[in-house]
């Protein structure tokens, strides 16, 4: 029996604020326990909320760049359950009139609806010591978008590409940080199997806290191979909650948290309903930068690069943009790929740098002209960009310490070969005999003796037509 | 109201209730939704607007300020010095 | 005396802060053990209030409130005296913060005298509700005084205090106002900030004053309201219609619904009384129908207990609260804190709250009952086209025995039949003291006024007020 997988994904991605979703603690990483707490995101009674701005401009953000509508009245719900890490015993987020509705992006040539986008809070971190568990609430209240998919996924490949596509828009956007090891983007995949040709879902499990795209993948494979040898056995798949194990690759029935929660969701009174007009969101679509898929097109069509190569280059926003500074100071497309993709990224990879890149667009196009002019080797072109980086020096102060230019004195290069030619003779009568290999011969003796004094180039036409007319 | 919704109730709402109040307690629940099902009679088909609405920029600007100390936001903590409980099993 | 003319006794020195302050303390000393209105009172701290009201006196920059002693019902966060909300779960418990209309009042000085007590968690018309003891009428030790405000009725009433803060979610400052023979508000939804103030149900609670006449209520109300930026319902235009000078050729409009047999005929006749004072004054007083008004009371109550039963989810013996002994794991922390801590009302709408909002019942209690109060307001609303401000009785009859309150809860729900709807419209309304009955028991007026009429409607009742004559309650030690 051949079955088809269906794939739907919830993407949990915590956005970039400066302080909470509801109180202006600060929403920043780790920190010892509770020293980012105030009486709101702790729920101490009496406490009410207080909407970020920001934090829902960053929904619609995300909403425009994966193609959402955005409701024009969003509105906030309570999400009722008991559980250490939610402080009010209620979660504030939206089920009745999401910000975001609507979306999908194209995995390889397939579209990947999306049903919705909404904005939640964050529950705090519960951390297991001995015989207790301590209630750490510097996560509670940290602003939350979930991205919640149509099941149109049919491969753990395509999940996981799916992921990484959201993931890399949000980052380029700047309201995610996309640090999946730290928790900021985590996903729960919904599995299920249906005969291949049938159009009847089967019934489906989920399996929460993804937060890596090899465990998204392997935890899908597993997951639909158990339902397969479940069905197998002649069972029905149990609707139920799961975690993966990634030690042991498997996923395991979260049963305790069962008992068919009733979340009993109504309005939050002391929230009322947000109005989006069309020119906040007009607003905020200006304000967003060229998203990758654009950015695709230009760099193969307009430039020429493989599509490999212009992967390379937007995979980071800040990577992708300088290079566009560099085409427009005038670098050659192609020759400023290179230099990026090679030494630039060996740089910024081995400094594992993550601000601002330190060279100077400027000098990295000097040096990168420079280098196609023949004014400097390859060799230098590396060197200059390595210095540039690590001590921060411009262009010319670089070239002037290092040595690099290719001093080409024509005088020196035309005696330097005359004295090769005079004192090969035999190699020179052959040459003139029609071996033109010879030429290699020659090159090598002559840059032997210059020793990048000058640019490979001059030495092969100069030495071409001291050959010539020998 | 049936036993075992008040029970169904009791546990949504985290209550423990002891035996003897359960009787009790169904007694009183039966009177009041007997009293709340007087809204049945009511026929609505009015669809009504939004009452009060905010708009994008009157929503609180995003800025950090300095949390609570850890030992004032603790201080009324059944267990002292911070927040914990017996281990939980996830 | 009135606030207003204690303020004129402080500044010109005919009495000193710490002098008023002593003399409250010594009343609530000798009356409180008889009455139950305070639940925690510190002498000392009250009187370094007095002190710092003096310096401040004494510079001439006192504010309205400054050294005026008021008396704060125990669900306002303080930060210096014990927030319990007469709940045992809370016994004990000190905010690390204060509320906004506490820093307000600290900012004018203002002595805040004591936290008082009150139906548990705000829940209830009677303050028997109280976890710890309950409040006692000044007129009659045998009756109740109300509820929720119970507490700061009855110190109002019996002289403890020259002013109070209460609260009022379905009638909860106005009935106890009214039972115990004092003025009490209900502010417009919005006006006064709620943060720091423990939520029963959001988008009905106000906390409001209570004092001995109208005018009193407004110098508090000045002192306390404020457009506050950490509460989202926190109203930023304001602006209402101010005093009325005259009151002539104003509609009131009598609500027939409210003046009908279920309603006890010594109140009818003491408010159809007042209803011609008005008229005698020059205003225009009719009749007016609001036929929806007979679904206030299962809609409020809907509404209010599925906003608690969220509200008090917090609740757990996790975070702060006295958390049962007997636990072994985080399950039975929440369940036995919660079942060992919270009173049998306030259980009673937990779970009325929970079934209102299970799948399967959603639409026909809450999302119903949600409806209906839009309804209400448009009611109202257009109502109050028509007229300046609507009158009515604040209840069906005065305070109650103890020992012939109701025993089943539902027929203690409709008595709130006079004061839920004001709440599910947002206005604002207040009571009066309009007549005592036969027994000597207080009857209360009830003005219902526009959005942000705050300052109107309680203009009109302090005229009425100027030519009332009150009995003050005798309470013997």
């Amino acid at each position: 029996m051949k079955y088809t997988t269906v794939i739907g994904l919830e993407i949990h991605a915590e956005l970039k604020t400066k302080s909470k979703i509801f109180c202006s603690c600060e929403n920043s990483f780790g920190d010892e326990r509770n020293t980012r707490c105030c009486p709101v995101c702790t729920a101490l009674p009496g406490s009410l909320p207080s909407l970020n701005r920001e934090a829902v401009e960053m929904t619609i953000a995300a909403g425009l760049a994966l193609g959402c509508e955005i409701a024009p009245i969003a509105k906030w719900d309570r999400k009722n359950y008991f559980y250490p890490d939610l402080p009010k015993a209620y979660q504030i987020s939206e089920l009745y009139a999401p910000i975001c509705i609507g979306g999908g992006l194209s995995i390889n040539g397939r579209a990947i609806r999306l049903n919705h986008i909404h904005l939640e809070e964050d529950a705090g971190k519960l951390v297991h010591q001995g015989v207790k568990t301590f209630l750490d609430y510097n996560r509670a209240g940290v602003p939350l978008i979930e991205i919640v998919t149509e099941p149109d996924m049919r491969s753990p490949e395509e999940a996981a590409a799916f992921v990484e596509k959201v993931r890399r828009t949000l980052v380029y956007i700047g309201v995610c940080d996309g640090r999946m090891e730290q928790g900021s983007l985590r996903c729960d995949a919904n599995i299920s199997i249906m005969p291949e040709g049938s159009e009847v879902l089967g019934t489906r499990t989920e399996i929460k806290n993804l937060n890596s795209f090899r465990f998204i993948k392997s935890a899908i494979e597993y997951e639909v191979k158990r339902q397969m040898e479940v069905l197998g056995d002649g069972e029905k798949v149990i609707q139920e909650t799961r975690r993966y194990d990634a030690q042991c690759g498997e996923t395991f029935s979260m049963r305790s948290k069962e008992n068919a929660h009733d979340y009993r969701y109504f309005p939050d009174p002391d929230i009322p309903p947000v109005l989006i007009s069309r020119e906040d969101a007009a607003r905020i679509g200006e304000r967003l930068p060229e998203l990758p898929e654009a950015r695709l097109e230009r760099y193969t069509k307009e430039f020429g690069l493989s599509e490999v190569d212009a992967e390379t280059i937007l995979a980071e926003q800040r990577i992708s943009d300088y290079y566009d500074t560099a085409i427009k100071l005038g670098a050659e497309p192609r020759v400023a790929a290179n230099s990026i993709k090679g030494e630039l990224m060996r740089c910024l990879n081995t400094a594992q740098s993550k601000g601002e890149i330190p060279v100077a667009a400027e000098d990295f196009v000097k040096v990168i002209n420079l280098a196609a002019q023949g004014k400097i080797s390859q060799n230098g072109l590396k060197k200059a960009i390595a210095v540039m980086f690590e001590e921060g020096k411009d262009a010319e102060t670089v070239i002037k310490e290092q040595n690099l230019m290719i001093s080409e004195d024509l005088e020196l290069v035309a005696s330097v070969i005359e004295e090769v030619l005079k004192q090969n003779p035999a190699p020179l009568a052959q040459y003139k005999s029609g071996d033109t290999k010879v030429l290699g011969f020659f090159m090598g003796q002559c840059s032997k003796v210059l020793k990048g004094k000058a640019h490979p180039k001059t030495i092969q036409d100069l030495l071409k037509k001291a050959l010539d007319n020998a | 109201m049936k036993e075992n919704n008040l029970e169904r109730l009791a546990e949504l709402a985290k209550i423990e209730f002891l035996p003897e109040e359960l009787a009790r307690m169904e007694n009183d629940m039966t009177s009041i939704i007997e009293l709340m099902d007087s809204l049945r009679d009511v026929e609505l088909n009015e669809a009504f607007g939004e009452d009060e609405v905010l708009r994008l920029a009157m929503l609180r600007e995003d800025a950090s300020l300095k949390s609570m100390e850890t030992v004032l936001l603790v201080s009324q903590s059944p267990e002292g010095a911070d927040f914990s409980i017996p281990k939980i099993l996830e | 005396m009135t606030i207003k003319e204690l303020r004129c006794a402080l500044d010109s020195r005919e009495i000193s802060a710490a002098e008023l302050t002593k003399g409250y303390l010594a009343g609530i000393a000798e009356l409180n053990p008889q009455i139950g209105a305070y639940l925690h009172v510190n002498e000392e701290l009250a009187l370094s209030m007095a002190e710092k009201a003096q310096k401040r006196i004494d510079a001439g920059e006192s504010a309205p409130l400054t050294g005026i002693p008021i008396g704060i019902k125990d669900l306002l966060c303080t930060t210096d005296m014990p927030t319990t909300c007469a709940s045992k779960l809370l016994e004990g418990y000190i905010p690390p913060y204060d509320a906004t209309i506490i820093s307000n009042l600290r900012t004018q000085d203002t002595v805040l005298i004591g936290k008082i007590n009150m139906d548990e968690f705000a829940m209830g018309s009677s303050n028997m509700n109280s976890g710890y003891f309950p409040v006692k009428n000044p007129y009659d030790l045998n009756r109740v005084p109300g509820g929720s405000s119970g507490g700061s009725a009855a110190a109002v009433a019996a002289n403890l205090c020259a002013g109070a803060l209460g609260s009022d979610t379905g009638g909860s400052i106005r009935q106890p106002a009214s039972f115990c023979g004092v003025t009490g508000l209900r502010p417009t939804y919005g006006l006064v900030s709620r943060f720091g103030c423990v939520a029963f149900a959001s988008s009905l609670d106000q906390v409001g004053p209570l004092a001995q006449s109208a005018e009193d209520c407004g110098i508090i109300l000045d002192a306390i309201a404020s457009y506050d930026p950490k509460e989202m319902t926190s109203a930023r235009e304001r602006s209402g219609r101010p005093a009325t000078d005259s009151l002539k050729g104003l509609k009131l409009g009598l609500i027939e619904e409210l003046m009908g047999s279920d309603v006890e005929a010594q109140t009818k006749s003491a408010v159809e009384a007042a209803a011609r004072w008005y008229e005698a004054q020059g205003a225009i007083v009719e009749r007016i129908s609001l036929p929806m008004l007979k679904y206030g009371v299962p809609a409020y109550y809907l509404i209010s207990a599925a906003e608690a039963s969220a509200n008090l989810s917090r609740f757990d013996g996790v975070r702060y609260g006295q958390r049962s002994k007997s636990y072994t794991d985080y399950q039975s922390i929440v369940e036995k804190t919660r079942g060992e801590g919270f009173g049998w009302e306030v259980k009673r709408r937990i779970l009325l709250g929970a079934y209102a909002l299970c799948s399967g019942y959603y639409d026909a209690y809450y999302k119903k009952a949600v409806q209906l109060a839009h309804v209400v307001r448009e009611e109202y609303r257009k109502a109050l086209e028509q007229f300046d401000a609507l009158l009515s009785p604040v209840s069906p009859d005065v305070a109650f025995r103890f020992d012939n309150a109701p025993t089943d809860p539902a027929q203690g729900y409709i008595a709130d039949i006079c004061t839920v709807s004001a709440p599910l419209a947002g206005l604002p309304a207040l009571s009066t003291p309009c007549g005592y009955n036969s027994e000597g028991m207080p009857i209360g007026l009830m003005i219902t006024g526009k959005r942000f009429d705050d300052k109107f409607i309680l203009s009109l009742a302090s005229h009425y007020e100027r030519e009332f004559k009150k009995i003050p309650a005798e309470v013997r030690a």
